[in-house]
């Protein structure tokens, strides 16, 4: 809100503890007043984590109504954030990640960026997907 | 995806949740069962919801706290049975809410807790209220600060005893460390206050060093939250 704590000072902030040994920032908003006003929807915290990461290359979470697969698939795909936080979607579901794993693997045009696929022959021996297929 | 040394399976977190069941700042079963269970959701990172590095950090007064032997002993079955079941990569998340701190649980109004009906009272940079009409807090004075400094790098070593794999120092939402950084809520004249545009380097003083002091001691990879 207007006088208060915004995005260049976060990215400034987040520079200075870059350089003192920051390994990552989760990215959300609000709290400071009930005067606030902020409107809400799928993703709507997320240009506050692309905004950081491309300023300051930290590795960078997003977290804010993001609830599906293929959205939070398409955040890390993009190079949006880094990472994909969810709460509510995790109540929801409490095994979204082998869902997410399944749902994006069988579409398989998607890059797999958030299963970790991309990573396996890196130093990642497995993925999401491991848990839902344990004799792969 | 890698932190510094650490390596989760995947790119997918579960966020830190609070729960409002804690007792004098204690996980109990409750906490065993909500993390236990979201260990094995397939995201390769698990956030411990807010912990309280002092009493009067807390949210709420079910809020987790990690400021003496007993909260610490409290949280061994949770980090133990997260160890021997599940290879997710636990994140502590650290806090200090403040002047919004001493509240009533959301799902109530979210409201201050006078000290006579079970809260306490609050501190924070500056002796404003989060809300009109309330109680405002306690300003910090130097002391204040270096005892929340030393609790947070407390905490952090005891986090790092329990066996977590990184820490994240939680600085928005209108917390404490927001606080210090938002002209909104800190007014101070001193090196940890000044002016919007002026005035960033000496009011994010104090939040730099919760920062620096808790990587120091925990030598863990360590976010932040915004």
């Amino acid at each position: 809100m207007d006088g208060g704590w915004d995005i260049e000072q976060t990215v400034a902030f987040a520079q200075v503890l870059k350089a003192r040994g920051l390994d990552w920032i989760t990215l959300s908003s609000g709290g400071i007043s009930p005067l606030q006003k902020i409107a809400i929807g799928p993703n709507y915290q997320v240009p506050f984590a692309t905004a950081v990461k491309q300023a300051t290359g930290l590795n960078t979470i997003a977290v804010g109504l993001i609830t599906q697969a293929a959205q939070a698939e398409a955040i890390v795909a993009r190079g949006e954030a880094d990472m994909v936080a969810l709460a509510r979607g995790m109540l929801f579901d409490p095994r979204w990640g082998w869902h997410a794993a399944l749902n994006l693997a069988r579409q398989s045009v998607v890059s797999h960026h958030l299963t970790g696929e991309h990573l396996r022959r890196g130093t990642v021996s497995y993925s999401v997907a491991s848990h839902t297929e344990p004799g792969e | 995806m890698e932190l510094r040394g650490l390596i989760a399976q995947n790119r997918i977190a579960v966020s830190p949740m609070c729960q409002y069941v804690a007792e004098e700042g204690s996980a109990n079963a409750w906490h065993l069962m909500h993390l236990g269970g979201l260990a094995s959701s397939g995201a390769g990172l698990l956030f411990i919801e807010s912990t309280a590095v002092e009493p009067q950090g807390r949210i709420t007064p079910g809020d987790l706290g990690l400021w003496d032997e007993a909260t610490e002993a409290a949280l061994v079955p949770v980090f133990t049975a997260l160890r021997k079941y599940s290879e997710v990569r636990v994140i502590h998340q650290l806090g200090h809410a403040g002047r919004k701190a001493s509240s009533e649980v959301p799902w109530k109004g979210g409201q201050l807790i006078a000290p006579s009906a079970g809260g306490w009272t609050t501190s924070a940079p500056s002796a404003i209220a989060h809300k009109e009409g309330e109680p405002a807090p306690t300003e910090l004075d130097v002391n204040g600060l270096r005892r929340v400094r030393d609790a947070f790098r407390t905490s952090a070593k005891r986090s790092v005893r329990l066996g977590a794999d990184g820490i994240e120092l939680h600085f928005g939402h209108g917390y404490l460390a927001h606080e210090f950084l938002s002209p909104i809520s800190n007014r101070r004249t001193d090196r940890y206050g000044g002016s919007l545009v002026t005035g960033c380097v000496f009011r994010s003083r104090s939040s730099r060093q919760f920062a620096t002091s808790c990587r120091r001691t925990s030598r863990r990879c360590q976010g932040l939250r915004l």
